[in-house]
Formats: C-alpha cells, sequence, structure tokens
C-alpha cells in the first residue's frame, strides 16, 4: 500500500475533524477523496504529509509513519494544495532552480515540457501570478522529478473552467504510473480521472470503492404506478431521496443489484406497471450521498 | 545544501540586508563625526534612538531570514520538500552569522579604527560585541523566528515576550523593592554573574529550542520553551542570590590575602559626622544616623569598596529588632592621614523612634573588594593627546566657558570603572582637588567588552570659578604646564568582613 490509514482522528478542542478514519491506496491506484468543505479532507492529508500531528491513529504513507518522513520518502511524493506557501518573492524559474538539487530523480526535460505546457512565465516572481497559475507551478513543482506518489489538496479550488482544464489535463498526461491521492469537494472536476473513490463526511468514511462499483451500485430508479398510491412505510434503507410525483416514484438505490430490483419495489410500492434504473453521473451520486448522509438516512 | 539554500535566502532578503547593514554603520558614522568631545548635540541626541533601531533592524532581519522557511506554518511549501533540516538549520545559522552579525562585526572595527585604535585592538572589541550581540539579540530573534509563522506573529510575541518581562521585573521590584532591580540597572560590581547565567540560558535555551523545531518541527511544545527560556532569562538577571554571586567573584580573587591587614572599628573618639565627608545627609524622610568607623590596616594604594553591607540589630534582650541592608560606601583615602569613614544609618522613622535611646548593638556583614592602584597616567592638560592599552585614547582640551578642562577618553572594550583625577601642575607640584569615579564592575575582560565595541568616559576639571568665590591652585596661567594625573584602579581582592559594635545610642550619633 502506499498509503494505509487507521482509526486516524484529530481534534480541535471540541471539534472533531476525524473521527476513526481508516483509508488505504494501493499503488498504481487514484483515489479521489469526496466530502463537503470542512469534512476532514485536509486534516487527512495535512497528517498524511506531517503537516499536523493527529489525535490518535496512525497514517502510512510509502511505509513510513508520517510522523516519521523523512528527505528520502519526500523525494518521492508530490504534494499540490489549494493554499500552499510558495517563495512569493523568488521567480518561477528562479524556484524550480531552487528545488531541482534536492530531487536525484528530477528529469530536466519534464521540467522544461511542463512548464511549456502550463505556459508558466519564467521571469515572473511567483507572488505576481494569479491564483490558477500558482497551483499550475505548484504541479510543475511536483512532476519533474516522477513521484512515486502525488497527493493533491483541493488542487482545482477556486479555478475558472478553462485553467481547471488545463489543470486536469497537465496532470492525467503526466500522472503515468504514480499512485495519486486527490481531495476535491467538487466530483465533475475530476470526474473521469480517479480509479477509486472514498466520501468522507463530517471526519468520518463512509465508503471506498472503485468508481466502477460505485457507479454500478448508485442508480436512478424511476417506478411508475396504474393509479397513486400510497407508499409502504418504512422504505428500504437503501434507497435514499424518495420522491412522489402522481403515479411516479423516483428514488436513488444506493445497494443496486439488477436482479432483486424488481421483487425488491414490489414490496414497498403496490400497482408497479413499469421501473426504470438508469446510472448516474458522478456528481449527482454525491449529491445525493451527501444530502442522505446531513439527514442520517446513511 | 547549506550553500544551495543560503543562496536562495540571499535572493530573498538582500535589499533588506543592504538596509539593515546602512543603519547598523550609522552609529558608528555618527560616532566618529562627533570624535571625542561631541559638540553636535543633534547628533548626540540621534545616538540613543539609534541603538535600539539598530537591534531592532537586526532583529528583524534575523527574523526574516528564518521565517524565509517558517517552521509552525503548515502551508510552506518547503514543508513538504526532502531539505534536509540540518542543513537547513546550518544555513540560517551561517546567514545570521556572516551577515548580521558580520555587519555589526565591520561597523564595530570601522568604528575602532576611525577613532584611532591599530586594527589588533579594534577587532578584538568588536569581536567581544559580536559575541554579546549574538546571545542577547541574534539568537532570541532566531527562536522567536522559529516559533512564529510571520513577522506579524513574530512582532506580537516580541511585544508580549517584552510585557511579559516588564512584568516580572515589576513584580521583582514590589516583591523586593529596588535591590532586585537595580542589580542590572545600576551595575553592581558581581551582576555579571547574573548575566553570563542569563546568557548560558539564552545558549542552552536556543540549542533545545532550535532543536525541537528544526528535527522534531514541535511549536507548541517550542513556544512553551521560548516562554520558559524568557521567564529564566529575567529571573537569572534580577533573582540569582547575591551570595552566589559574591561567592563566585570571591573564588576569582586576584590576591587572596590582601585583606589580611584591614581592620575596622567603632571609633566614637572620632566624632560626630560633620560635612563635608565621604558621606552627606541625604536629607530623606527617615532618621539617619552616622556611626564613625576606623579603617586600619588599608594597604597602601588602594581603595576599599563596600559592595553590600547587612545590618542587624539587636537590643538589649538580645531580640533582633531590624534585620535589613546598610549604606554601601567606598573608601578612598585621598590624604594620606585619612583612616575613617561613617557608616550611614537610615531606620523607617517608626522603628527609630522606639530604638533612638536604648543601648543596641549593631552587626555589619560587610561584602568588599580591595582595588589596588593599576597604572597612572599623565596627559597635558590642554590639547593633549595619550595613547596607552590601559585607558585607550585620552584627548583634553579646554571648555567653550573657559573654566573647565574637558578629559575625554575612549577604549577599545571597557574601561577601567575606578579612576582618580587630579590637575597638576608640573612645575610646581601643585594640585586641584582629586576627583574619584567608581563604577564598580567586576566581570572578566572578554565580557567587559560587550556592550558596545568603544567604551567612553569623560571628567571635567574647573579651574576657574566664574563667581570667583572659590580659587584653584592650578588655574589659567599655569595650565599649559600643567597635566591631568590619571590613576586607574582594578578589583584586587573580594572578601567579607563583620564589624561588631556592641552597644550604641543611635540617637547620640543621628544627624539632623
Amino acid at each position: 500500500m502506499m498509503i494505509e490509514i487507521r482509526d486516524l482522528s484529530k481534534k480541535y478542542k471540541r471539534h472533531e475533524a476525524l473521527r476513526d478514519l481508516s483509508l488505504s491506496v494501493p499503488e498504481g491506484s487514484a483515489l479521489i477523496v469526496v466530502g463537503a468543505n470542512g469534512a476532514g479532507k485536509s486534516t487527512m492529508i495535512k497528517i498524511l504529509m506531517n503537516l499536523i500531528e493527529a489525535t490518535s491513529g496512525t497514517a502510512q504513507i510509502l511505509g513510513t509513519d508520517s510522523r516519521r518522513i523523512s528527505p528520502k520518502e519526500l523525494a518521492q511524493i508530490g504534494y499540490v494544495s489549494e493554499d500552499q506557501l510558495l517563495p512569493a518573492k523568488l521567480t518561477v524559474t528562479e524556484y524550480l532552480d531552487y528545488l531541482r538539487p534536492f530531487y536525484p530523480t528530477w528529469d530536466r526535460q519534464l521540467e522544461a515540457d511542463t512548464v511549456e505546457q502550463f505556459r508558466l512565465p519564467g521571469d515572473r516572481r511567483i507572488n505576481e501570478l494569479s491564483h490558477g497559475m500558482r497551483l499550475k507551478m505548484a504541479l510543475a513543482c511536483a512532476l519533474p522529478y516522477r513521484p512515486k506518489l502525488l497527493v493533491l489538496d483541493e488542487p482545482c479550488s477556486g479555478l475558472d473552467p478553462l485553467v481547471r482544464d488545463e489543470f486536469m489535463e497537465g496532470l492525467t498526461e503526466h500522472a503515468g504510473e504514480m499512485t495519486v491521492l486527490m481531495s476535491t469537494h467538487e466530483l465533475s472536476e475530476v470526474e473521469g480521472f480517479g480509479t477509486d473513490v472514498a466520501y468522507i463526511e463530517e471526519g468520518r468514511l463512509l465508503f471506498q470503492e472503485s468508481m466502477e462499483s460505485l457507479t454500478g451500485r448508485v442508480q436512478e430508479i424511476r417506478v411508475t404506478t396504474s393509479r397513486e398510491v400510497p407508499l409502504r412505510r418504512p422504505a428500504p434503507k437503501s434507497w435514499i431521496g424518495l420522491k412522489q410525483a402522481g403515479n411516479v416514484v423516483t428514488f436513488v438505490h444506493r445497494e443496486f443489484i439488477e436482479s432483486d430490483l424488481d421483487a425488491q419495489v414490489r414490496a414497498s410500492i403496490p400497482h408497479v406497471v413499469r421501473i426504470e434504473a438508469s446510472p448516474m453521473p458522478l456528481r449527482s451520486i454525491f449529491v445525493s450521498l451527501a444530502r442522505a448522509a446531513r439527514d442520517h438516512s446513511i | 545544501m547549506v550553500w544551495h539554500i543560503f543562496r536562495k535566502d540571499w535572493k530573498l532578503v538582500w535589499k533588506l540586508f543592504l538596509a539593515v547593514a546602512a543603519i547598523e554603520f550609522l552609529p558608528a558614522i555618527i560616532r566618529v563625526k562627533l570624535g571625542f568631545f561631541g559638540e553636535d548635540p543633534t547628533l548626540e541626541y540621534l545616538l540613543a534612538p539609534l541603538g535600539y533601531i539598530v537591534i531592532l533592524a537586526s532583529a528583524l532581519l534575523t527574523i526574516a531570514i528564518v521565517q524565509q522557511d517558517s517552521i509552525p506554518s503548515v502551508r510552506e511549501d518547503w514543508l513538504i520538500r526532502p531539505v534536509p533540516r540540518g542543513d537547513l538549520l546550518f544555513a540560517k545559522l551561517l546567514f545570521a552569522v556572516v551577515l548580521v552579525q558580520a555587519t555589526v562585526l565591520a561597523a564595530d572595527t570601522f568604528l575602532g579604527i576611525a577613532t584611532g585604535f591599530s586594527l589588533g585592538p579594534a577587532l578584538a572589541a568588536a569581536l567581544a560585541h559580536n559575541l554579546y550581540w549574538i546571545v542577547v539579540v541574534t539568537l532570541p530573534a532566531f527562536m522567536l523566528a522559529s516559533i512564529t509563522r510571520n513577522m506579524t506573529e513574530a512582532m506580537v510575541a516580541g511585544v508580549l515576550g517584552f510585557c511579559g518581562a516588564s512584568a516580572i521585573l515589576i513584580f521583582a521590584v514590589a516583591r523586593g523593592g529596588q535591590e532586585a532591580y537595580i542589580r542590572d540597572t545600576l551595575k553592581v560590581g558581581e551582576a555579571w554573574v547574573a548575566q553570563y547565567c542569563s546568557h548560558l540560558l539564552v545558549l542552552l535555551g536556543a540549542f533545545a529550542l532550535l532543536s525541537l523545531q528544526y528535527f522534531r518541527r514541535k511549536p507548541t511544545e517550542a513556544r512553551w520553551l521560548a516562554g520558559c527560556v524568557l521567564l529564566l532569562f529575567v529571573a537569572a538577571q534580577q533573582f540569582l542570590p547575591w551570595k552566589v554571586m559574591f561567592a563566585v567573584e570571591r573564588k576569582m580573587s586576584l590576591n587572596p590575602a590582601a585583606d589580611r591587614s584591614l581592620a575596622l572599628h567603632f571609633d566614637p573618639g572620632i566624632g560626630r559626622f560633620q560635612a563635608p565627608s565621604e558621606t552627606r545627609p541625604s536629607g530623606g524622610a527617615k532618621p539617619e544616623a552616622y556611626l564613625p568607623i576606623r579603617v586600619g590596616g588599608l594597604p597602601r594604594n588602594t581603595v576599599l569598596n563596600v559592595d553590600k553591607s547587612e545590618l542587624r540589630i539587636i537590643d538589649s534582650d538580645g531580640r533582633v529588632v531590624y534585620n535589613g541592608e546598610g549604606d554601601d560606601w567606598n573608601f578612598h583615602p585621598t590624604e594620606e592621614a585619612k583612616t575613617t569613614i561613617y557608616q550611614r544609618l537610615a531606620l523607617p522613622a517608626s522603628l527609630y523612634e522606639r530604638l533612638k535611646d536604648k543601648p543596641l548593638r549593631l552587626e555589619f556583614n560587610y561584602s568588599m573588594t580591595l582595588y589596588r592602584v593599576n597604572s597612572n597616567y599623565a596627559v597635558s592638560a590642554l590639547d593633549g593627546d595619550l595613547r596607552a592599552p590601559e585607558i585607550g585614547i585620552c584627548k583634553t582640551e579646554m571648555d567653550e566657558t573657559g573654566t573647565e578642562v574637558e578629559l575625554r577618553c575612549k577604549q577599545a572594550g571597557n574601561i577601567t570603572k575606578c579612576q582618580s583625577f587630579f590637575l597638576e601642575d608640573t612645575a610646581t607640584g601643585q594640585r586641584n582637588p582629586e576627583r574619584y569615579t567608581c563604577e564598580p564592575d567586576y566581570s572578566p575582560r572578554l565580557e567587559r567588552a560587550e556592550k558596545a565595541p568603544l567604551s567612553s568616559y569623560g571628567v571635567n576639571f574647573p579651574f576657574r570659578d566664574p563667581a570667583n568665590l572659590a580659587h584653584y591652585p592650578v588655574a589659567g596661567p599655569q595650565l599649559p604646564k600643567s597635566d591631568v594625573m590619571m590613576t586607574l584602579y582594578e578589583p584586587e581582592e573580594h572578601f567579607t568582613r563583620r564589624l561588631i559594635i556592641p552597644s550604641v545610642i543611635l540617637a547620640e550619633w543621628r544627624v539632623e
């Protein structure tokens, strides 16, 4: 495992930012950690990078306890964060020149390619760059040494669509064999990038699974009945966002199995005429799951 | 990677460095411009605030260097880079030493050479001053910077630290009266022991705190540690027991047997105190008694200084009715025959009223220092220019009003603190009254050069009274063939003496 987190908790006085969170990232995967603002994603990542200390639990990165992370491990980890502070008064070129000697695997050609791709102005000071440019700069500083693990903390936050696409294109192009851990509160921004997804709500991990499995098990169900009928209560717990409009009932099924659907629906809804199941965009899946979590129905 | 990090920091702060270097050189340039007799009051006034500005500017530069790679922040890019922490710390220290300290060193050396000293003494004094600067400015600024995220935080923490230290001092004054507080400000001779302790604490604290921050990155623990270092720093300067300091001083006596023949006796035969004398009634609210003391067996060419006197008063029933401090004094036998001194005794009015007519036993425990003449020098009274290793460079001239001869001296490093001076007509041997000054400072040589690279002092010798009331043996016409005679004293021994007065009636010795 490139990342192994066990029972991680972090308390700020009375506020619990993380609650017994466990999560793992296998080598070669790209895990997208999704959660609302304040869910605990950044706290988890900052603990992983040894920027803050956990209250309890363990976090291992590249097989090393994150509290004992050394330059040897850091030379194999790329990190980009929306709130990363780069040395403001250095120019883009000066900072790349500064970083180069710290990384034995630094590839100057890759550096040049990345700078060109992101159209970074080498002679401009970092504090003169826009937010988007600065994030691209941070990514340009994280790629040339071909890190084994790339950790991205809300990298698309605050980016306009054009810059976001440029950023994601650059990332997709260079990610290659890297293992990636990326946090975001807006899944649509990174759709198509991850192989796995984890969902954090109020410091707790609600699930972690592959994208394929998630889109397969969470589907939108539309049931048409012969006339308007009252639903039999309670509805199964795996049905969320249940709505009825006339003789049409819709809900999101978060444990969808095609072969069981017909029987399940007929047990809860009388006079069923037609049942339709359709896959949902990732964004809609997370909005539904987030709402359900907030309503404590998960 | 040390040099690599150093160069990156240089790119980031070189403008600030140049500004600070200019500020650091400014006092030296002004001092050179003022010369020995400093006749430009505007420049003189500038020097005092400039001293603080230089300290502040150097501290700010140190903080700026350290905070280029801030440690407590969780957003700094360098934290996730494979930057070896030891190299980073070493690079920052190197920057502070090479650029902040070296500028101070260069400015101090320039001042010494421009004043007239050769490179050797000027550089030696500048180096000693540099060591002091490292401990009291650079390292504290370094520690402050390592526990704060940015300049604003550092300034707020600095102000809080200053307020905390001031609160401790106020507490010290409130609890122990002036005694605890004046130890440093009035430079009691032994104060250097407390200062050494506090400096050692800074060094140990810096080692612990920087290790904690750079190698384990524990900002919260480091901040607590910084608070403790500050507390101990102030406490060591203000609360180190006198007896400890004096015990250290005694161990360092150059001639431990020098006091052997010294004897102190209460001698009523001397008679009641008559001003003027070595001590004069202070005119304070407390009733004062002056007890005549005969000083016997004082070796020739010596001065006796009381660093501290403790007093116990016991009544006829054997009860201790007062336990406190007596007045300090120094005994400088300017005249060959002088063997007496008056010990001033100022008691609270109510206590005095209660005890004044009763027979009392007084026990004085003196902590004393014996000074011996170290060297004698003579310099022409008018336009004299004397250069000697012990005194540095001294110059004389007549003041603007034509009533005084001004002597001004500068020394690379600190000066001998006890001196006597008089004007002497070299043809007739006639002398004007002697002036004796003594600010006890028993610190070792290196420490003496700490506070400033150059020490200066001056004495004025009146030779004409415009009101024509006083007449001087050496007056205007004799000045061209007169010299200022200077005698320097060095501490030879630190020792204690006990003086017991078996029975005395205080009222008999009261001076109104």
